[in-house]
């Protein structure tokens, strides 16, 4: 019996190893040394001989987390409205395309289609698109708002305080058919005696969504949560695009902060640091949102 | 059989000579690099029998390129470098040190004083001059003429009262156009004009706290936001978009390069310069003696593991001489750091001789940032206070305080960048 | 009765919102990709051009080697889809039916890689590929193979954990009766299990494809000019001194082309993949 499992085990270390040695080489290793030139002084002066960077121990660190330019603090407050208000827009999107698009009809899976091109279109086109779109003299957003008198003057969407609001539609705008698509699977597979029960019940329809559709489809959108607050912490594709290498204070977020004072400033020992610190917020954020979604299950 | 070794032999060793002989190139790309390119190289090969293998990178890239190459120890013989550039990467020692063969590319007097001192700090020389982004004041002589404003403007009271005035007069609703978006050298400029600077001559202090600092960006920033003679919409423009609107009417002064007559098609550029539409002066100074602008380009350097120095320097030469600095500006429309190459033909040619001289005589007053090996770290600042003075203005609170505190803020950070190369 | 109408009422307006939230920014994508210059730089753009500039498509060849990137980008991508669609099928299906030490560390280490930031590892990523070329002779950057085990591993997490959960929904009784009937482990995955995977598999490899063909921050210090990929060619054409925003839309448009085709030829089995694979996970 055992050496029918221990030949199993085996067969499945075989399947995983491709898998694992990728991971190892890509991601984990190059982490694990990024972490390491968080503690030394890898700047532009050292950058030849980056073996001989000085240790300078947590000196980057503070440096990061102290007030200039109030660069670490405020830019994690607005990553944090960018990264929520991005899940929060998701959610709302994916939830209602995937209800509205559950029963069959006519057309339904070319509307689905369509639907998923965001997802699909490079990220760089999409963005630059929607920068397109949001310039302030040249763009049709401006456009469509002053000729309907919606506006009296052009809104300023890709500098201030609307920047942050413009990254968070670009997020959205890409992201959302993956939450449809993975919420409509979902739903999908609900069985439809359990509405037809709670239909005999008497229950309205708004009850059938929130105590039958909601917590059948709650793994879900944990799951998508998690992926998506992730993958928006460390994407720096979206703001930079829409916003440039310059970006205004309320668009300055931690992965596109991070990303100038690498590679602008040459500031790698710093820009690891912040990395860093910010791969621990992530990782508490996520462990206390899955704490909470558990106790709420019970 | 040995007729067929020694054919053999004969035949590698011409193949090792001719492999030996290429060299790499990186530059970045530009209206008009491809042509510029397609006509110089062969010419150098036909004269020298070196060929050259040449990689075109955007601006945005080419300073991470520079990265990589100089951490892996690989890359292009030889390659192009904003002249803001030089200081950076001078410190990281990945570059060949020039000043021994400062006569062999012709020396001090060969090229135009501005470029020459961007060649490096502390007296040394890592880079070669290329070509000039001088910047002047390009500007609509035809409404001044109309309305009677001084012509051209040479204080920034004439710059105002002049923008102020066509305001007014309903003629153009945000004449001046200077860019919101990435490195708007004219932050420097005002500077100048206002006789201080961004570090102090000893390179020890930065100088932003300081009330003359002020002076500068409150005078264009209060044109952003009090007079609201420059449209907040330039926060999303840069060159391009400027130099279009320039020609569409909606702006009657600029800050750009000789380069901003490609920017349209040529039909229209040149028959606004025929038809005198477009003035070109010096920028304006905070008086008369003050007028500067800045002066910046290209250099190029010589990587330190490049294998083929001797080829990679002939390159250089050749690139630097006047003939080849007229093709260039002929195709890119910059201007030469040689000053011999101000007599060839081309400069010559109407509509743009007249245009040439101007730009020759600006560029000789002109100035440049400090040649500094910090200056990489700290030239962020540039793009950055633009982006702050226009985002507050978007979240209408600009104002004195406002730009005082920016400064305060970057004159730290800045202090910081400079402490940490000593 | 008038339940019925406002829940019919809803239903319209709120796919029509959607469609219009997807829909218009593409219309304008594509409509912008046929203007001429001056009809982009006004204030009053317009929703319905009065003349259209195919010439636009023609130009974007010439202003940038827009052929070559897409040749590499082709590549690439293919390459990375292949091999990232072994490598997921492969750990999905053993992670999924199989029960062996360190299942559980194995299968959340490949969730937690999500949480690194590429700005974090791209520099010690390059310098390590620095060191292997220094080291072993073998040259990555700037090489195809460079760029093909990067994406494949970027790939592979989201990847596997779809083919997991696909797999999760094919009973174990298959695979059962595969190996009672003599199969090997082997035999039993690739004769009966994968056949009635496809599905799952056309998805992840669509999903591999285009999130190669996207990628841009390892693009841009992995490649030089003879192996750059399209977005990169997308950003420098954006970045030349000359450029309009009409070109920039036709360019854009070019470069997504291989995407869409991709996704409309393969969209029902990237639907039904998703349907059975994402929902376990």
């Amino acid at each position: 019996m055992t050496s029918l499992k221990a030949r199993n085990a085996l067969f499945a270390y075989r399947l995983l190893i491709p898998a694992i040695i990728l991971t190892f080489f890509v991601h984990i290793i190059p982490t694990i040394w990024g972490v390491y030139i968080s503690f030394r002084g890898l700047n532009v002066y050292y950058i030849r001989d980056w073996t001989q960077a000085p240790f300078v121990g947590f000196a980057n660190y503070t440096r990061a987390l102290s007030n200039i330019q109030g660069v670490f603090w405020s830019s994690l407050s607005y990553t944090l409205i960018f990264v929520i208000a991005s899940v929060f827009g998701c959610f709302i999107l994916g939830i209602l395309g995937a209800v509205l698009l559950n029963g069959y009809f006519k057309g339904r899976n070319v509307i689905r289609g369509v639907l998923l091109i965001p997802y699909i279109l490079p990220g760089v086109v999409s963005l630059t698109n929607l920068r397109f779109m949001f310039l302030q003299d040249w763009g049709i957003i401006n456009s469509i708002l002053l000729k309907t008198g919606l506006v009296s003057e052009p809104i300023s969407w890709l500098t201030g305080k609307m920047a942050l609001l413009s990254i968070i539609i670009g997020n959205v705008w890409v992201r959302w058919p993956l939450w449809f698509i993975t919420i409509l699977a979902s739903l999908q597979s609900i069985p439809g005696e359990l509405y037809e029960a709670a239909t005999v019940d008497g229950a309205s329809d708004w009850q059938k969504f929130t105590r039958i559709t909601l917590p059948l489809i709650s793994p879900t959108i944990t799951v998508l949560t998690v992926l998506t607050a992730l993958w928006s912490f460390n994407n720096f594709t979206v703001p930079f695009i829409l916003t440039g290498g310059s970006p205004s204070k309320e668009a300055n977020i931690l992965s596109l902060n991070i990303w100038i004072r690498s590679f602008k400033n040459w500031d790698f020992g710093m820009g690891a640091a912040m990395s860093v610190v910010m791969m621990l917020i992530m990782l508490i954020l996520i462990l206390a949102y899955l704490r909470f979604t558990k106790l709420e299950a019970e | 059989m040995k007729k067929v070794l020694f054919v053999f032999l004969v035949i590698s060793v011409t193949g090792i000579i001719t492999f030996a002989t290429t060299i790499n190139f990186m530059m970045m790309s530009g209206s008009g690099a491809r042509e510029f390119i397609a006509e110089a190289v062969p010419l150098f090969e036909k004269e020298t029998g070196i060929k050259v293998n040449v990689e075109f990178t955007s601006w945005g890239e080419g300073w991470t390129k520079l990265m990589a190459m100089v951490a892996s120890g690989q890359g292009p013989d030889v390659t192009q470098v904003g002249t803001t550039w030089v200081g950076a990467l001078q410190a990281t020692k990945a570059f060949v040190d020039l000043t021994d063969m400062e006569d062999y590319f012709g020396g001090k007097e060969y090229f135009l004083g501005g470029p020459w001192k961007t060649r490096g700090y502390d007296g040394r020389m890592y880079a070669v001059p290329w070509f000039a982004d001088i910047r002047a004041l390009v500007y609509r002589k035809d409404l001044m003429e109309k309305y009677d404003l001084p012509n051209p403007p040479k204080t920034w009271g004439d710059l105002l009262y002049s923008a102020i005035f066509l305001k007014e007069k309903g003629e153009i609703e945000y004449p001046v156009g200077l860019r919101g978006k990435g490195n708007g050298h004219y932050v420097g400029s005002f500077l100048w004009q206002n006789n201080t600077d961004i570090i102090s001559e000893d390179g020890d202090e930065v100088l932003l706290d300081s009330e003359k600092a002020f002076e500068s960006v409150k005078f264009w920033a209060d044109m952003l936001g009090k007079y609201k003679v420059m449209s907040p919409g330039l926060a999303d423009m840069g060159h391009n978009e400027i130099c279009v609107s320039f020609f569409n009417g909606d702006v009657a002064f600029m800050y750009p390069g000789p380069w901003f007559v490609l920017k349209v098609d040529r039909k229209i550029s040149e028959e606004w310069l025929k038809s005198g539409k477009i003035g070109i002066a010096l920028q304006p100074g905070k008086n008369e003696n003050l007028r500067t602008g800045f002066v910046g380009g290209s250099d190029l350097m010589i990587s330190v593991e490049s294998k083929n120095k001797e080829a990679a320097m002939k390159w250089i030469k050749f690139l630097t001489r006047p003939e080849i600095q007229a093709l260039l500006a002929e195709k890119m429309f910059v201007a030469p750091t040689v000053k011999a190459a101000y007599e060839e033909p081309f400069f010559h040619q109407e509509p743009y001789a007249e245009m040439w001289k101007d730009f020759k005589m600006i560029g000789d007053a002109g100035s440049h940032y400090p040649i500094h090996p910090a200056w990489g770290a700290m030239e962020r600042f540039v793009p950055q206070i633009i982006v702050d003075i226009f985002s507050a203005n978007a979240n209408d609170n600009l104002n004195d305080e406002k730009i005082r505190s920016l400064l305060k803020e970057y004159d730290k950070e800045l202090q910081q960048a400079l402490d940490s190369y000593k | 009765m008038r339940k019925r109408v406002l829940k019919k009422t809803f239903k319209v307006v709120g796919i029509v919102f959607l469609l219009l939230f997807v829909l218009f920014p593409l219309y304008w994508l594509v409509v912008s990709s046929l203007k001429y210059p001056e009809d982009i730089y006004t204030m009053h753009p317009s929703l319905f051009p009065s003349r259209i500039r195919f010439l636009n498509y023609l130009d974007i060849w010439k202003a940038i080697p827009m052929a070559k990137y897409y040749k590499n980008s082709l590549i690439v991508s293919l390459l990375s889809m292949a091999l990232a669609t072994v490598v997921a099928v492969f750990a999905g299906y053993g992670l999924s039916k199989f029960r062996f030490p360190g299942r559980k560390t194995i299968g959340i280490t490949f969730l937690i890689t999500q949480m690194f930031p590429g700005i974090l590892f791209l520099l010690p990523y390059y310098l390590i590929f620095i060191l292997i070329k220094n080291k072993l002779g073998i040259p990555l950057i700037g090489t195809y193979p460079g760029l093909v085990i990067t994406y494949t591993a970027f790939v592979a997490p989201f990847a596997i954990w779809i083919m997991r959960g696909y797999f999760d929904t094919i009973p174990s009784e298959l695979r059962e009766v595969a190996l009672t009937d003599g199969c090997d482990n082997f035999k039993a995955f690739t004769k009966i299990i994968l056949p009635v995977a496809k599905p799952g598999i056309a998805t992840v490899a669509i999903l591999s494809f285009m999130k190669s063909w996207n990628e841009v921050l390892f693009a841009t210090v992995l490649t030089n000019s003879n192996t750059r990929t399209l977005p990169l060619g997308l950003y420098e054409f954006q970045q030349e001194f000359m450029t309009s925003w009409n070109l920039v839309m036709a360019a854009g448009i070019v470069i997504s082309i291989p995407a869409l085709i991709f996704f409309t030829f393969l969209q029902r089995y990237f639907v039904s993949g998703f349907t059975t694979g994402a929902v376990k996970g």
